[in-house]
């Protein structure tokens, strides 16, 4: 189907705008008649409160951390747990009759459809809960009647779902939880061992880290990967963990030595000398956890001195003492991290919710997002998620993880993991950077992966807000609808994790991409969304919000990725698409051609982007000495050029009018060193990071901003003193000095109407905010800038 | 920006009642009508404004008297559905069959909305047939016009997935 669904939808609409219905005043009669006394008023209505966002997030020096807020979670506490208990479990048919198979169709769409009206009724009496806290008299008993109407079709709901499940378990669907996850098998150039590390906070016991062993330290090869391993272990930890922070520590006891080990049937029985008798709990435990880890070893009977140290085989499940609240197996604790990351672990957390941060080795934060555990709230499930990253060079970076506390959504349970970070191959746009001051023409053919950090603040608010509706809604949609209506019935998505990072960041534009996986019966589903952000800079509002892989977001990638090719090439002008909404290249000057398409070719979610450059003759725009320095050879664009001057107005102190005159010299002459001279380095010019002037005009003159335009006009206006505590300022516009737009008169409005035609931003900001300028009663040029 | 109206007087409450129902009227029997039907529409509507009558003095000015009034028709909607859905699974039971869903509408893409979540549902409509721009959105749904720009842009997407089963499921 060509046509966008969106469009059909607006054709099908069943009430079209000219087919509506006079008002029949008569009824607005009989409305005030019937209920003549309209009652005392109420600010808004509890509903919009309860949509309030429930995602805080932080900036830290332009690094972001999300923390997801409690959200709905914190409503009645049965219902959310028989839901995520129905959610994180498998239904596994056995052997039944095609009549009984029809009859498990028929419970299980039931069961479906129950479980959507619980959802619906948890919402429901969500938002009724803040709506009574709000209510009073007739209106308080009218919403309690309907609370408890609400409340009681809920409990219905649940206790016709417990009905349906017995039935299930009778026709012998089994309700089980979820088969484990094998743990990767060690690399078998290294061993892990578990240790002992104590909790971040320094309260409770310590618990069981899996750290790494490599065989090359060594000086033969290693023939038993399961005994060398535990050599390692029975070793202890390393002098620069035992002393580190946190320490790492055994258990077990020292001179403990391994006398023999087999294997058989997924039982290891390891004999240990009799230095291991009457060791500690947590020393089992570490032996148990070490020897699992091995694939193809379940359980451990364990000898001491040559009697047996427990009755039956130990398991990994007889230790969820020694376990800290989430535990990462994969990395290890120091261990080194491939691109991109896969992190493996356990968790024991509300919700079955583990929140994860890559953070690199000055703690800033690479990626953020949170995955759900197999089983959680009272039981331990497993955990995976795929973390993609990019770093400069090989360096250390943690992994943190914490559980998010279902009181007040602040980080508890926290568990760190040191590790190396390995770098993806060198940024690709800088190889052909590169090339492109070496070769005279060239092509170069690659795909784009840049994260950044996020831009100015108005930038972060609607990202912020973009990234954090995304979440919400992500995470809305698997704990409820989506988990329901969209799966077939038996599949339940078992886990979900979701990961977001910036792609890329232009004046305008963001390009965000989001990463979902979830696991439904068994299978791994994953996809990349990737949103093109088109943001009002001065608000901070998404403009327009379009799908990466679509055609119009390839356009509004194009746009972003030449901006981009703007700065880092130091480009001067770089036009896209030249309209034509089928064109995706930019051409940029110099013969310098940005081509975006589809790696495949087709407009599918998994693909990726495929960035080509072109290029030819590109002397003077990039030379050896570096792209930025090329572009300073260039003459700027200059707004003012050629403008008139008007003779300054008389009553203007001689030194103010002297250096008036001389700007507007220097900026009708396009005299940019003229004006670095006047302007000097103490001007107020940005409310942004400081660089210079100069360079700041330019840059804006280059991107069609004016700004010198906007200088020569403002001068040739009246201009206005204001009294400073340590000077008088001589200021244009006259509006600018104004307390409040309001109070500007209209003759002081009219003089702007020149450089701004429409005046209505200034009276919805409620002051003049557009450029101005001002001078000091000594002659020294003060301000020139705009914006709040 | 714009602060709600108090009138004090009564009749300026009835002055404004009358302009608003007149201006109104028409797009909230629009907005019902595609809703419920054009047969329940006037009923519906009638309930919308004798909402917006007894709060008269809560109900913001011109511009926003629109969004707020489609805010109270989407909860009016929403109770009359719940209560048609009671019924029937009343009804259902009492004649002992398993609850009947209404037959789905004939044309696709009505289809594919049919198959959606009420929330996107309604976001979709709000913007398909009642025109609304991000800012009216955000104000009827109660949220921020960019929250609304990524529900509208994800329910959007949901939409085409829909009708792409519809497309290419057994028909």
């Amino acid at each position: 189907m060509s046509t966008d669904p969106f469009d059909s939808l607006r054709e099908s609409n069943p009430a079209p705008e000219n087919r509506l219905p006079e008002p029949p005043m008569a009824m607005a009669e009989r409305i005030m008649t019937a209920d003549s006394r309209p009652s005392r008023g109420r600010a808004w209505p509890g509903w919009a409160v309860a949509t309030a966002a429930a995602v805080a997030v932080l900036v830290v020096g332009g690094v972001w951390m999300v923390w997801l807020g409690p959200g709905s979670n914190n409503v009645a506490v049965e219902p959310t747990t028989s839901t995520s208990e129905i959610t994180t479990t498998t239904r596994t048919i056995t052997t039944v009759a095609l009549d009984r198979d029809q009859q498990i169709a028929a419970l299980l769409a039931d069961e479906g459809e129950i479980l959507q009206a619980i959802a619906d009724l948890e919402a429901t009496v969500a938002a009724m809960e803040v709506e009574l806290a709000g209510a009073e008299g007739d209106e308080l008993a009218a919403l309690e009647s309907h609370f408890e109407e609400a409340s009681e079709r809920h409990v219905e709901a649940l206790q016709r779902l417990a009905r349906i499940t017995a039935e299930l378990e009778a026709l012998g669907v089994e309700t089980s939880i979820g088969p484990a996850t094998e743990v990767a098998l060690p690399p078998s150039n290294s061993g892990v061992v578990y240790f002992l590390v104590d909790p971040v906070n320094g309260a409770g016991d310590p618990t069981l880290i899996p750290v790494e062993r490599p065989f090359g330290l060594l000086s033969g090869p290693v023939d038993d990967t399961v005994r060398t391993t535990l050599e390692f272990l029975l070793a202890g930890p390393a002098p620069g963990e035992s002393d580190g922070v946190p320490t790492i520590s055994s258990a077990i006891p020292a001179g403990v030595s391994v006398d023999d080990i087999t294997v058989s049937d997924g039982v290891a029985t390891i004999s240990l000398s009799s230095g291991f008798d009457g060791a500690p709990r947590a020393a089992v435990a570490q032996v148990v956890f070490t020897a699992t880890r091995f694939g193809d070893i379940e359980a451990v009977r364990l000898e001491s001195g040559g009697s047996a140290v427990s009755g039956e085989p130990l398991e990994r499940d007889h230790f969820e003492d020694a376990l800290p609240w989430i535990l990462i197996e994969s990395p290890t604790h120091w261990g080194q991290g491939e691109n991109p990351l896969m992190v493996e672990g356990s968790a024991n957390v509300f919700e079955a919710t583990v929140s994860l941060a890559l953070t690199d080795n000055e703690g800033l934060i690479l990626w953020e997002g949170f995955t759900t555990a197999t089983c959680g709230t009272g039981c331990r499930g497993d955990w995976s998620v795929t973390i993609p990253y990019d770093v400069d060079e090989p360096q250390m970076g943690s992994i943190i993880a914490w559980e998010e506390s279902a009181r007040d959504g602040s980080q508890t349970n926290l568990r760190e993991h040191p590790i190396w970070l390995m770098p993806a191959p060198r940024s690709a746009e800088w190889q052909v950077i590169e090339r492109m001051e070496t070769e005279s023409t060239g092509t170069a053919d690659l795909q784009i992966y840049v994260p950044d950090v996020l831009g100015p603040e108005p930038m972060a608010r609607g990202v912020r807000e973009v990234i954090g509706t995304v979440v919400q809604e992500a995470r809305a949609a698997f704990q409820s609808e989506e988990a329901i209506t969209e799966a077939p019935a038996g599949d339940r998505k078992h886990r979900f994790s979701l990961g977001y990072r910036v792609l890329w960041q232009s004046n305008t534009h963001l390009v965000l991409e989001f990463s979902e996986y979830y696991e439904m019966a068994g299978a791994v589903h994953g996809f990349v969304d990737r949103y093109v952000v088109n943001l009002d800079l001065t608000t901070g509002t998404a403009i327009d919000v379009t799908d990466a892989f679509t055609e119009d977001g390839l356009i509004a990638f194009a746009g972003a990725v030449s901006w981009r090719a703007q700065d880092e090439l130091g480009l001067v002008e770089v036009g896209c698409c030249d309209g034509d909404p089928t064109d995706h290249t930019a051409i940029l000057p110099g013969g310098l051609l940005v081509t975006l398409d589809m790696l495949d070719g087709l407009p599918s979610a998994m693909g990726y982007f495929d960035l080509l450059f072109e290029w030819e003759e590109i002397d003077g725009l990039l030379d050896p000495v570096g792209p930025a320095a090329a572009v300073r050879e260039q003459t700027p664009p200059c707004s003012a050029h050629g403008l008139t001057v008007k003779p300054a107005d008389d009553g203007l102190p001689d030194a103010v009018a002297a250096t008036r005159n001389r700007i507007l010299d220097a900026a009708t002459r396009c005299d940019w060193d003229a004006i670095a001279g006047i302007a000097g380095t103490d001007i107020a010019y940005t409310f942004g990071e400081p660089s210079d002037p100069i360079e700041y005009w330019q840059l804006l003159e280059a991107r069609g901003g004016r700004p010198l335009y906007h200088l020569v006009e403002l001068l040739n206006l009246p201009y206005a003193p204001i009294d400073g505590f340590d000077a008088t300022y001589y200021v244009w516009p006259t509006a600018f000095s104004y307390d409040g737009w309001e109070a500007v008169p209209e003759a002081d409005r009219e003089m702007l109407v020149g450089l701004y035609p429409d005046l209505s931003e200034f009276e919805d900001f409620g002051g003049y905010f557009g450029w101005r300028t001002g001078i000091t009663g000594d002659g020294g040029w003060n301000f020139f800038l705009e914006g709040d | 920006m714009t602060a709600p109206t108090r009138p004090s007087a009564g009749d300026t409450a009835k002055q404004r009642f009358r302009a608003l129902f007149a201006r109104h009227y028409p797009a909230i029997f629009g907005y019902a009508a595609r809703r419920v039907g054009h047969d329940d529409a006037p009923d519906t509507t009638a309930e919308v404004f004798t909402v917006a009558w007894r709060r008269i003095s809560s109900v913001p000015s011109e511009p926003e008297t629109l969004q707020w009034l489609y805010g109270v028709a989407r909860r009016i909607v929403a109770n009359q559905q719940r209560a048609r859905r009671r019924r029937d699974r009343l009804d259902a039971k009492v004649v002992g069959l398993g609850v009947t869903h209404s037959p789905p509408p004939a044309e696709p893409v009505l289809e594919a909305l049919h198959r959606l979540s009420d929330d996107d549902k309604e976001i979709l409509r709000l913007a398909a047939w009642e025109g609304l721009d991000p800012a009216d959105l955000g104000s009827s749904l109660g949220c921020s016009p960019t929250t609304a720009t990524v529900r509208l842009h994800r329910a959007r997407k949901r939409l085409a997935a829909a009708l792409e089963d519809l497309d290419g499921g057994p028909r």
